[in-house]
C-alpha cells in the first residue's frame, strides 16, 4: 500500500530529528531509509509506524491520513532492532499475539489461530522450534520469529528498523536474501532501516538518503550509486578518497592530470573530487594524464589487491583485481596511477 | 554473575590466619547481633514450656492484635502494590515533568523518622488537628482508629514495591510494550499480557518486603494507635505493653512469632533470589 509523506516534521526539544521529509513509498515497494546515526531515519520509520507522532507534516497510507492516529488502525508491522520478542512467551505465542489481541469481530477462533502461526513459522522455517523460548533462539532465530510476529496480523505495510544490525556477517546475507524472497512472495510495501549502504543497495528497490532530518537523493540502488546528488551522498555510498580538484575545461584537474566527471559538473574553479577505490588503475610510466604515487601498504584481500598509496602526502585508497595484476608491487615502490572517472561537486 | 572465579584471584589470597581473623569477626557479629538475640527470643518465649506459650498468643488481646496486624498488612499491601506498579510504570516507561520530584517523594519515607510520619497523621487528623473538627462533626475517627493505623502503615511501606520495580522496569526498556502496540494490543492488554509477566518475580519480592515491614512497623503505627488494648494494638505495640508490665513469657511469645514471619520472609526471599536471580539482578544487591 503507498505511503506519501509530506514535509513530516518531528522535533525534540529543540532539535529537528526529522526536518521537512517529503516521501513517497509505492505500493509493494521495498524502500531503504539508508543514512548516518543521527540522520533521523529511525524517527521517520517510528512515525509511519504509529510509535511517535509528527509536530508538523502529513502522512498518508493508502491514501487516508495516517499522522494522527494508532498504531493498531495502521496496520503496520513493525521488526524491532533488538526484536523485542516477548521474554515470556513462546516462539508460537508471541506470533500469535496479534491475533490473540485483535479487535476484529468475530474473535479469530484458536483453531484458525494455530493454522495461520504454524503457517508463518513454516514460511521462517522456525516451526520445529514453536515451543522455545526467545533466550534459547540465536539472533537470526529471533529476527525471524519478529518478523513472522509482525507478519501475523497481515499488515498493510512492513517496517524494519535495522534488521539486521545486531547479527553476523554470515547470517546477515542469508537473512537479506530471504527477505527478499518473503517480500517477492508477499508484495507487502516494506520500509526498512540502515546505516549499511552495501544493504541498502542490495536489497531495496529505491534508497532514501537522509543527513540531518532531510533527504539528500531518493532514486534505485544504481541511480544513487552511479550519480550521488550531493558530496553527502557520494562520500557516504563509499565515495572513496577526496581530493582537491580544479573544474577546467569539462573535466576536474588533479595535480595536473584530467580526470573525466561522471556527474553533473559544477562550475569552473576549486572542487572537491571524490575517487572510488576500484577507479584507479595502475598505468605505464610517463604516460599523459596519470599521476605519481607511492605505495604504502599492500593487502591481498580475496580476489583483490588493496593498496594504500602516498599521493603528495594524501592517503588514496585503490582495488585492483589481484589476478590482473601482473607487475610485482612493494611498498615504498613508485608507481604511475590512471584515474577513470570522478564525482566532483563545488567546494 | 558468572560462578567461575578466574584462577589469577589464588594469587590474592591472604595469608590463611588472616582469612580465619576475618570469618571469625564476621560469623561472631552475625552470631552475636543477629543469632543471639533470635535464640534469646525463642527461649524466652519457651521458658515455661508450650502450654503458656500458646496461652499467651491466644489470649483475647492479644488474638487481637495478630488480627489487627493482619488486618492493616491486608488493606496496605495491595494499595501500595497497585501504588508502586503504577508508580514504577509511569517512572520507568514514560518521560514526563516533575518525574525527579516523584522519584524524590517515593523515597520519604525512607528518609523520615517513622514517628515524624506518624505524627504528621496526629497533627492532621487528631482531635486538634488541622481537619479535625471536620472529621468530629462527620463521626470519623481516624488517629487512634484503625484508619490511622493503616495510612501511617502504607505512609511507611509505600516505598518497597516502587523500589523494586523501577530499576527492574527501566532495565527491560520499552521494546516490548511498543511491540505489542504495533501489534494492536491497547494500553490494558499490554500492561496485563506484557508488562505485567516480565515484572512478576520482582513484584513479589517487593510484596514481601513490604508485607514484613507493614506487619512488624512500630515507630508510626505507635504514635497514631492510643494504645487501646485489644482494638487499637498492633502485635509489635501488644509486645511493648506486654513487656513494659514484666510479663516476658507472653511478650517474647507475640515477639516469636514476629520473628517467625521474619525468617519465613527471608526463606521466601532467598528462594525468589536463588530461582529468578537474573531478574532480580538490577535491584538485589540492594537490600
Amino acid at each position: 500500500m503507498s505511503i506519501n509523506i509530506k514535509n513530516l516534521t518531528k522535533r525534540f526539544g529543540g532539535f529537528a530529528a526529522v526536518d521537512g521529509i517529503d516521501l513517497d513509498i509505492q505500493s509493494g515497494e521495498l524502500m531503504a531509509l539508508l543514512g548516518p546515526s543521527g540522520s533521523g531515519k529511525t524517527t521517520l520509520l517510528r512515525m509511519i509506524g504509529g510509535l511517535d507522532f509528527a509536530d508538523e507534516g502529513t502522512l498518508l497510507i493508502e491514501g487516508e491520513d495516517a499522522t494522527v492516529s494508532e498504531p493498531h488502525a495502521r496496520r503496520v508491522g513493525f521488526v524491532f532492532q533488538h526484536y523485542a520478542l516477548f521474554r515470556h512467551m513462546s516462539v508460537f505465542e508471541n506470533v500469535a499475539f496479534g491475533l490473540r489481541v485483535s479487535r476484529r469481530k468475530p474473535k479469530i477462533s484458536d483453531a484458525d489461530i494455530r493454522t495461520r502461526v504454524m503457517n508463518l513459522l513454516e514460511l521462517v522455517q522456525l516451526a520445529p522450534l514453536s515451543g522455545r523460548y526467545p533466550n534459547q533462539l540465536s539472533g537470526g532465530q529471533r529476527q525471524r520469529v519478529a518478523l513472522a510476529r509482525a507478519l501475523a496480523t497481515e499488515p498493510r505495510v512492513l517496517l524494519l528498523d535495522e534488521p539486521f544490525g545486531a547479527l553476523d556477517a554470515k547470517v546477515r546475507k542469508e537473512l537479506r536474501r530471504w527477505l527478499r524472497d518473503i517480500h517477492k512472495g508477499m508484495g507487502v510495501t516494506t520500509v526498512f532501516v540502515t546505516h549499511d549502504q552495501e544493504e541498502a543497495l542490495e536489497l531495496a528497490d529505491r534508497v532514501a538518503i537522509l543527513n540531518k532530518g532531510r533527504i539528500e537523493q531518493v532514486g534505485t540502488p544504481a541511480e544513487v550509486y552511479d550519480n550521488p546528488a550531493s558530496a553527502f551522498v557520494c562520500d557516504f555510498l563509499g565515495g572513496g578518497t577526496r581530493l582537491d580538484c580544479v573544474v577546467a575545461d569539462g573535466a576536474a584537474v588533479i595535480a595536473g592530470a584530467r580526470v573525466p566527471v561522471v556527474n553533473q559538473l559544477p562550475p569552473p574553479g576549486p572542487a572537491t573530487a571524490y575517487i572510488r577505490a576500484h577507479d584507479i588503475d595502475l598505468a605505464e610510466a610517463g604516460e599523459a594524464g596519470t599521476l605519481s604515487a607511492t605505495i604504502r601498504l599492500i593487502q591481498p584481500v580475496g580476489p583483490q589487491l588493496r593498496l594504500d598509496l602516498n599521493l603528495d602526502g594524501k592517503v588514496v585508497e585503490a582495488v585492483l583485481d589481484r589476478h590482473a595484476t601482473t607487475t610485482p608491487l612493494t611498498p615504498g615502490q613508485t608507481v604511475s596511477l590512471r584515474l577513470r572517472r570522478a564525482n566532483v561537486y563545488a567546494g | 554473575m558468572s560462578g567461575h572465579a578466574p584462577k589469577s584471584r589464588v594469587t590474592l589470597a591472604e595469608p590463611g590466619w588472616v582469612k580465619a581473623l576475618i570469618m571469625l569477626a564476621g560469623l561472631g557479629f552475625l552470631g552475636f547481633f543477629i543469632l543471639l538475640p533470635l535464640a534469646a527470643v525463642f527461649t524466652e518465649a519457651l521458658r515455661r514450656g508450650f502450654g503458656p506459650y500458646f496461652e499467651a498468643l491466644v489470649e483475647p488481646d492479644a488474638l487481637a492484635a495478630i488480627k489487627l496486624t493482619l488486618l492493616v498488612a491486608v488493606i496496605a499491601v495491595p494499595v501500595n502494590v497497585v501504588f508502586g506498579v503504577s508508580a514504577a510504570w509511569a517512572i520507568a516507561k514514560h518521560k514526563f515533568p516533575g518525574k525527579s520530584l516523584l522519584l524524590t517523594l517515593i523515597d520519604l519515607p525512607f528518609s523520615v523518622s517513622p514517628v515524624i510520619s506518624g505524627l504528621v497523621y496526629v497533627l492532621l487528623f487528631g482531635a486538634h488537628g488541622l481537619m479535625g473538627p471536620f472529621l468530629r462533626e462527620h463521626g470519623v475517627q481516624i488517629v487512634f482508629a484503625v484508619p490511622g493505623l493503616v495510612l501511617a502503615t502504607m505512609f511507611i511501606t509505600f516505598p518497597f514495591v516502587a523500589r523494586e520495580l523501577i530499576p527492574l522496569m527501566q532495565a527491560q526498556g520499552v521494546d516490548e510494550e511498543e511491540a505489542a502496540i504495533t501489534l494492536g494490543a491497547s494500553g490494558w492488554q499490554t500492561f496485563r499480557r506484557v508488562t505485567l509477566p516480565n515484572i512478576r518475580w520482582g513484584l513479589l519480592y517487593g510484596v514481601l518486603l513490604c508485607n514484613a515491614r507493614a506487619m512488624g512497623e512500630f515507630g508510626a503505627v505507635s504514635v497514631v494507635s492510643g494504645h487501646i488494648r485489644g482494638e487499637t494494638n498492633t502485635m509489635p505495640l501488644h509486645v511493648e505493653i506486654l513487656y513494659n508490665e514484666y510479663n516476658f513469657v507472653a511478650a517474647f511469645a507475640v515477639a516469636s512469632l514476629l520473628a517467625i514471619l521474619a525468617l519465613v520472609t527471608l526463606v521466601a526471599k532467598s528462594l525468589l533470589e536463588w530461582r529468578h536471580g537474573a531478574e532480580l539482578a538490577a535491584t538485589a544487591r540492594r537490600h
